[in-house]
């Protein structure tokens, strides 16, 4: 008997519904369900895209799959030469994936050990945080900044200004009388580091605070855009332990590049991008195995 | 080694003589159907008229994500084909019996790429994970992994079709050598119960299609070229 017999009607009808979608539109669509309300047949499709990461050193082949369900909802009154909007689908993906994006940078900038530790590393992310760090560890060890001394500084460099707009607005300084003192919620913070008795930690506590609050603010407006790019490529640990369950196993640097290309959906140049991995590893925060360490797991 | 040879007269059993493969397949990112095209242009005899870097810019996609109207992409590559006086066509297409399948395969001497639920991967990963030393690892949380398919290339058949001769075109033939290609005991073997049971909903294959007399030159070519 060939497969065609054992086939029911209704399901050979979606056999070949679904063949002629696999032929125009490939595998990467499947339908799921399909049915039919108030006269019209209601198909409804999720998108599957297979991929794979190898980890060289155990010689292991992990396959997995990035699945959006129902991406797509199509209503039409037959069932012959049907047509789907391939642009309207891959915005839908890529709305997707930028919020996949989003919601993965929070989990990191949520990850307090971990900014901690890039904040406490030698490495560019807490570099180009420098000047609100100064401003920071002035107010803990002064409990104030003259404004004249901020004129001071602002003449010298104009986005310095910035920098106490912003910790002014987020309400971590305010302005009394020429001065700019630490608030309630800024003290609130140094208590709470108190017991590690280090400038440099309280320091870092109150820029993790700023960072998890204003993370946009300093990317987008500040240009401050090599922050985007550490929380990014360590979103691609986040990404493979939460959404993969590839937590606790070995990777290899090409497995983590092709998957930072499969979430952020950019190219990238390798060598600054095994760069920054290899300063992560330096501090710790990697493994020799390409993962996180196990403390920020 | 593999001693049957092509009996198509009796089709007892039948393998693919003198397979040619390009050295310089994918690997890495998922690229089944990327490496089953290539393979294909390959054995036709096509390679020099059409370049690798030309196939990759009309089909490799894996790596990226959306989807693609799949229909003009082999329009495209069938429109080149035909521009570069190469007069055979491929077409993703759906399959009712294995006949269909066995016919592009007798007929052509070529491998047919059929699609497969991953699932299969639990069937066919001993023999990969023999061959290329590297272990594969499927989930066993089936929602991270199911629907997604996975292409293989029928190469041959024995037992009167009970068996049926595969070689994975992602994970072993990039690591193969020709010789490794006449070797039964390098091939995947599933039975028809288990072809049957994992090949993918809907059925489909990529289909070429030759007129006799390119059919013809193109087994010549081949014989030529092993010569």
């Amino acid at each position: 008997m060939t497969s065609r017999n054992i086939l029911t009607n209704k399901d050979k009808s979606k056999e070949e519904i679904m063949l002629e979608i696999v032929k125009l539109y490939g595998n990467r669509l499947k339908l799921k369900k399909i049915f039919k309300k108030n006269n019209k047949y209601i198909l409804s499709f999720d998108y599957i895209r297979p991929f794979q990461l190898f980890d060289e050193t155990e010689k292991k082949i992990y396959i997995r799959a990035i699945k959006i369900k129902d991406i797509y909802s199509l209503e039409t009154d037959s069932l012959k030469n049907i047509s789907l909007p391939i642009n309207e689908i891959n915005n839908t993906i890529n709305n997707y994936f930028n919020f996949l994006q989003q919601e993965i940078s929070k989990k990191v900038l949520l990850n307090k050990g971990l900014i901690l530790n890039l904040l406490d590393s030698n490495n560019t992310f807490g570099h180009v945080l420098n000047r609100l760090s100064k401003i920071i560890l002035r107010l803990i060890e002064d409990s104030f900044i003259n404004k004249d001394y901020v004129n001071q500084i602002v003449r010298k460099n104009k986005d310095d200004k910035r920098y106490f707009k912003l910790l002014e607005n987020s309400d971590y300084i305010i302005l009394k009388k020429d001065r700019y003192y630490p608030t309630n919620k800024f003290n609130k913070i140094l208590d709470e580091s108190k017991y590690k008795n280090s400038k440099k930690y309280s320091k870092n506590l109150i820029l993790y605070n700023i960072l998890k609050e204003n993370y946009d603010y300093l990317v987008y407006e500040l240009k401050l855009s090599i922050l985007k790019y550490y929380i990014d490529l360590l979103s691609v640990f986040i990404y493979l332990k939460d959404y993969h369950k590839l937590g606790a196993v070995n990777l290899s640097f090409n497995g983590i590049y092709e998957t930072y290309i499969t979430l952020f959906r950019k190219k990238e140049n390798k060598y600054l991008f095994e760069d920054k991995i290899n300063e992560l590893m330096e501090n710790n925060i990697l493994t020799d195995n390409y993962n996180l360490n196990e403390s920020y797991v | 080694m593999l001693n049957i040879q092509m009996s198509l007269n009796s089709h007892e059993s039948f393998i693919i003589s003198n397979f040619k493969k390009d050295d310089n397949l994918e690997i890495g990112q998922v690229s089944c159907l990327l490496n089953s095209i290539l393979i294909i242009v390959e054995n036709l005899n096509y390679e020099k008229k059409l370049s690798k870097d030309e196939i990759k810019d009309i089909f490799e996609y894996s790596s990226k994500d959306g989807i693609w109207n799949e229909k003009r992409k082999f329009q495209r590559l069938n429109k080149r084909l035909r521009e570069k006086k190469c007069f055979c066509r491929l077409s993703h297409e759906g399959f009712l019996d294995k006949k269909e399948l066995f016919k592009q395969l007798d007929e052509l001497n070529l491998p047919v790429p059929i699609f497969f639920d991953i699932e299969i991967m639990n069937e066919i990963k001993i023999k990969i994970e023999e061959v290329t030393g590297f272990t594969i690892h499927i989930p066993e949380d089936a929602n991270l992994i199911n629907d997604t398919l996975h292409i293989l290339l029928l190469v041959g058949y024995g037992n009167y079709g009970k068996d049926i001769y595969f070689i994975d075109p992602n994970y072993m033939l990039p690591v193969y050598d020709k010789k490794d290609l006449k070797s039964l005991s390098k091939l995947i073997i599933i039975d028809t119960e288990k072809f049957w049971q994992f090949v993918a909903k809907p059925k489909q294959y990529i289909k070429v299609k030759c007129n006799k007399k390119e059919a013809k030159k193109i087994k010549n070519d081949l014989k030529k070229y092993f010569n």
